[in-house]
């Protein structure tokens, strides 16, 4: 396995080449600060090697209240969730190989239907965005404020320098 | 249709650029010379055009292998398919576009209601990838690799255009531990070490995933006490005893007891 200093840059430049718009990056520090969510969701205590939660997003541009179709609303979201797996796949692999540890945590993490089993593990990709600074203004300063994201994260064993930290 | 001429390197670059981890190249002429399975699953007789299958493999994250049984590792399966699926499609497609006839073999496509009926599959991409130097037959039946020990997805692209192949694996990279038959909760594998592999009871693995579909369907014991792959030594990952306490607990979760459930009723 080779070890190559990745950059944010370079993180987010290969992320937007798998086909997302939002690329932000949260520190698992903001988990503990914050406090919004139970300790067994944390992203390190989902996996121990967490230093760094990298969060994609594609918008939606057609909400379900703007379509006439539900139809059409849930492909959209189908498609983009599909979207956003592949390219979550990728960037751990990416990461991977460059030497830092990474895994992926599917857009759907918790199933329909399935939270009452005690193994099934499940990771708010919503706080991860927000915690990476998307629903701020820097973040949205490209979308009409009101826009709806379907979102993916990857927990990963690359650290950001402090003066990394943001969204982009 | 302009006849392009390709270099392995291209095709291994195109494959990548595509999703592929692993990227191994099989002249048919391997299926002759071993005589592992019957000829009418050589990758000739499947398509009679072909000359090379194109194996492609990529890993499933150990970390979501480790969650097993699990929703996560469920959708893992679901998007390394896709991925795969797509991958080969389009390298099919790059290799047409230039000249030189393909198609992708799909990664399976039989579903679990007709493996029971007939448990065999129309292409074995294991095979492919063993005769594409991808890696050696594990005791449970799987390709295992150096990277990755058994946990990874497999597809073939079956192609025309004749290219070298890739030196197999010499040895066996399957230690032949037999913890993947230690851990397997439906007993599924027995034999004498001097076997290559396994006889495997594929009936009774089936039958368990076909009892619990939905999230719990996936089982993979097999897969995660595997000690071989450098995905390891990666995630940190070295202490294969803790699945065997897990081990007890999943014989009541497939007996439906520790579940609280006697089947699943999601989609």
């Amino acid at each position: 396995m080779v070890s190559v200093k990745l950059t944010k840059a370079q993180i987010i430049a290969k992320a937007k080449e798998f086909g997302a718009e939002f690329v932000g990056f949260a520190s698992i520090d903001k988990w503990a600060k914050h406090a919004d969510v139970a300790i067994e969701f944390y992203p390190q205590k989902i996996w121990s090697q967490t230093r760094t939660v990298v969060i994609l997003g594609v918008p939606l541009w057609l909400s379900i209240e703007q379509t006439l179709s539900l139809a059409i609303a849930k492909e959209q979201e189908r498609v983009t969730s599909d979207l956003l797996d592949e390219a979550a796949y990728r960037i751990a692999l990416f990461l991977n190989n460059n030497g830092y540890p990474s895994v992926n945590i599917p857009c759907d993490s918790n199933g329909e239907n399935i939270a009452d089993f005690p193994t099934v593990t499940v990771f708010s990709h919503v706080w991860a965005a927000h915690y990476a600074g998307l629903g701020q203004n820097r973040a949205l300063a490209n979308w009409q404020h009101g826009t709806q994201w379907n979102l993916v994260s990857i927990l990963s064993a690359f650290e950001l320098e402090c003066d990394q930290l943001g969204a982009t | 249709m302009i006849r392009r001429e390709l270099s392995k390197a291209e095709i291994t670059a195109a494959a990548r650029k595509l999703g592929a981890e692993l990227v191994g190249y099989a002249p048919v002429s391997r299926w002759e010379e071993y005589q592992n399975l019957r000829e009418e699953f050589y990758p000739h007789h499947v398509w009679p055009l072909t000359k090379t299958v194109i194996s492609l493999a990529i890993p499933s994250l150990f970390p979501i292998v480790e969650t097993k049984i699990s929703h996560l590792y469920r959708s893992q399966y679901n998007n390394t398919n896709s991925l795969l699926d797509k991958s080969a499609y389009m390298l099919a497609a790059f290799l047409n576009r230039n000249g030189h006839a393909a198609i992708p073999i799909c990664r399976d496509g039989y579903g679990v209601g007709v493996l029971k009926e007939k448990p065999i599959a129309a292409f074995s991409h294991v095979w492919a990838g063993y005769y594409a130097g991808l890696g050696s037959i594990g005791w449970n039946h799987t390709l295992v690799t150096r990277q990755f020990g058994p946990r990874h997805r497999l597809v073939s692209v079956l192609t025309a255009l004749e290219i070298e192949g890739d030196p197999m694996i010499e040895g066996n990279l399957c230690n032949k531990c037999r913890l993947c038959e230690k851990g397997c909760p439906t007993q599924s594998f027995s034999g004498n070490k001097q076997d290559k592999y396994s006889n495997m009871e594929k009936a009774a693995c089936t039958n368990r995933r076909e009892r619990f579909k939905g999230p719990f369907e996936h089982c993979g014991f097999c897969l995660k006490v595997c000690p071989i792959g450098e995905d390891r030594k990666l995630y940190k990952s070295t202490d294969i005893s803790k699945y065997f306490n897990e081990a007890k607990s999943f014989a009541a979760w497939s007996s439906g007891v520790g579940a609280n459930i006697s089947e699943w009723r999601g989609r």
